[in-house]
């Protein structure tokens, strides 16, 4: 038969539209996943990139651990050295006040010794010029009396040296007994000391109230007697006296004050004031040990504290100091 | 200076020959009728007191109405001899002045808590020295009434 030959033919042209369309459909298809594809590779290429960011970051912080993990090494073998030193410091610390309190029971002694084995020849010295003015005066003339009188004197100042020892190293014993204290009662009670002790001179002198420390009452009464005497005795020739004693400033701290206008000193001198036995005066102007600013020093840097002093020649002087080395 | 005085002697421990002699001077001058005996360091003063060693023939014999005890003394010191004293019941009521060069605290309060009746600086100055040691001879033996 041939008309399947025609149902084929006309079969096939059905069969390739139809394989057309399957055809087209699936080149759609292919174009999708090759589209689907490119995507793809764009996040793969994406995630790539993120992961070797990641790793660029990582390999960043690891470094940063490392520095660290250093630093930290560093910053231990630091304390250790830190501590050594420390510990190194604390001994000398320990030593240097072994070697001062040795070197003050040293003074000490020294000065008990001072006070007793120089004292009796002194008074021998002293007691037989005395007796023999008062057993034998009506057979010595005017001048053996006068050598007489000069080995007196002589005794006597050599006894206020030895005094005066025994003050300056007195303040280097003992506990410090601290309690608070008014300045300005004790100052004022001082001054007041002095005018009854002294009639003949005319000081005007104030003391500003309210003034209050902290510190052993027997020493800071020394200071002051110290500061009060020497503005009264530098202030003997000169008219119209005045002192005061009032608040000051010393660094950043608040400070006790002691001025008057009085023959004063040249700064220039100023490093010697508070050393014992310099004196910035003749005997012959102004009689004194030289004792005196070097014992109020002393008390002063046994609380802690500091003076300064501040001078002009015939202009007067100040005097401030702290009791602590803390701001109040 | 005879111990057999009817009158209480009086007895002065001091090394220091110079001081004696301006003590005994100034005692002399207040013309006191007691006797002064001198002794010159700390176990001789203890020797005198209790009657041995050398003063073994003082045995039995009166004290004296006041000791001037020096501080500063050789052997046993002038603290040290006033401890014995006080703590032996022959003499623990004696009277002692201390008498010193020293006017350290320390030295005072050691003094009194040894049982020193009295305590007493010698000054440098003559003339105090002098009124002082008199003083203290006229109150210790003609105002003060002695235990014994």
């Amino acid at each position: 038969v041939r008309w399947p030959f025609r149902i084929r033919r006309k079969k096939t042209g059905t069969e390739l539209v139809i394989a057309n369309h399957e055809l087209a459909f699936q080149n759609q298809e292919k174009e999708n996943r090759a589209t689907e594809l490119v995507i793809a590779n764009h996040e793969l290429a994406f995630q790539n990139q993120e992961k070797e960011n990641r790793a660029a970051e990582l390999l960043i912080a690891n470094q940063e651990l490392a520095f660290q993990n250093q630093e930290k090494e560093n910053r231990a073998a630091e304390l250790v050295i830190t501590n050594d030193s420390l510990r190194e410091s604390e001994l000398r610390v320990l030593q240097r006040s072994a070697e001062l309190e040795g070197a003050n029971s040293e003074l000490d002694s020294f000065a008990y010794a001072v006070s007793h084995d120089l004292r009796a020849p002194l008074r021998a010295l002293n007691g037989f010029s005395q007796a023999m003015l008062e057993d034998y005066g009506n057979t010595l003339d005017t001048q053996a009396k006068t050598y007489l009188d000069q080995i007196g004197i002589a005794s006597k100042k050599m006894g206020d040296l030895i005094e005066g020892i025994l003050a300056l190293s007195r303040t280097t014993r003992g506990d410090l007994q601290l309690n608070d204290i008014d300045i300005s009662a004790l100052a004022e009670r001082q001054l007041r000391e002095l005018t009854h002790n002294d009639p003949s001179r005319i000081v005007s002198w104030q003391v500003e109230p309210a003034l209050t420390a902290v510190g052993d009452i027997r020493m800071v009464e020394a200071v002051l007697s110290n500061l009060l005497g020497n503005a009264w005795k530098y202030t003997g020739k000169t008219a119209a006296a005045q002192i005061s004693v009032d608040a000051g400033t010393l660094g950043d701290m608040t400070s006790f004050c002691v001025s008057d206008n009085g023959t004063g000193f040249d700064m220039a001198h100023a490093n010697q004031l508070f050393q014992p036995f310099r004196r910035l005066h003749r005997q012959d102007e102004f009689p004194g040990l030289g004792i005196g600013l070097a014992t109020v020093q002393r008390i002063i840097h046994r609380h802690g504290g500091t003076i300064a002093a501040e001078g002009t020649p015939n202009g007067g002087a100040r005097f401030c100091f702290t009791l602590s080395g803390n701001p109040s | 200076m005879s111990i057999l005085m009817k009158a209480k002697s009086i007895l002065l421990v001091e090394d220091n020959p110079q001081d004696e002699m301006l003590i005994l001077r100034a005692l002399n001058k207040i013309n006191l009728a007691n006797g002064i005996d001198v002794v010159r360091d700390g176990q001789q003063a203890l020797d005198y007191l209790y009657g041995q060693g050398e003063f073994a023939a003082r045995q039995g014999l009166e004290l004296p109405a006041v000791i001037l005890l020096d501080i500063g003394l050789p052997r046993l010191s002038g603290l040290e001899v006033l401890e014995r004293l006080r703590a032996s019941p022959a003499t623990h009521l004696l009277p002692v002045v201390l008498l010193t060069s020293s006017d350290e605290e320390r030295d005072r309060l050691k003094g009194y808590e040894n049982g020193a009746n009295s305590f007493v600086t010698k000054p440098l100055d003559f003339a105090e020295f002098a009124e002082k040691v008199s003083r203290i001879g006229v109150y210790w033996v003609a105002v003060n009434e002695s235990p014994t």
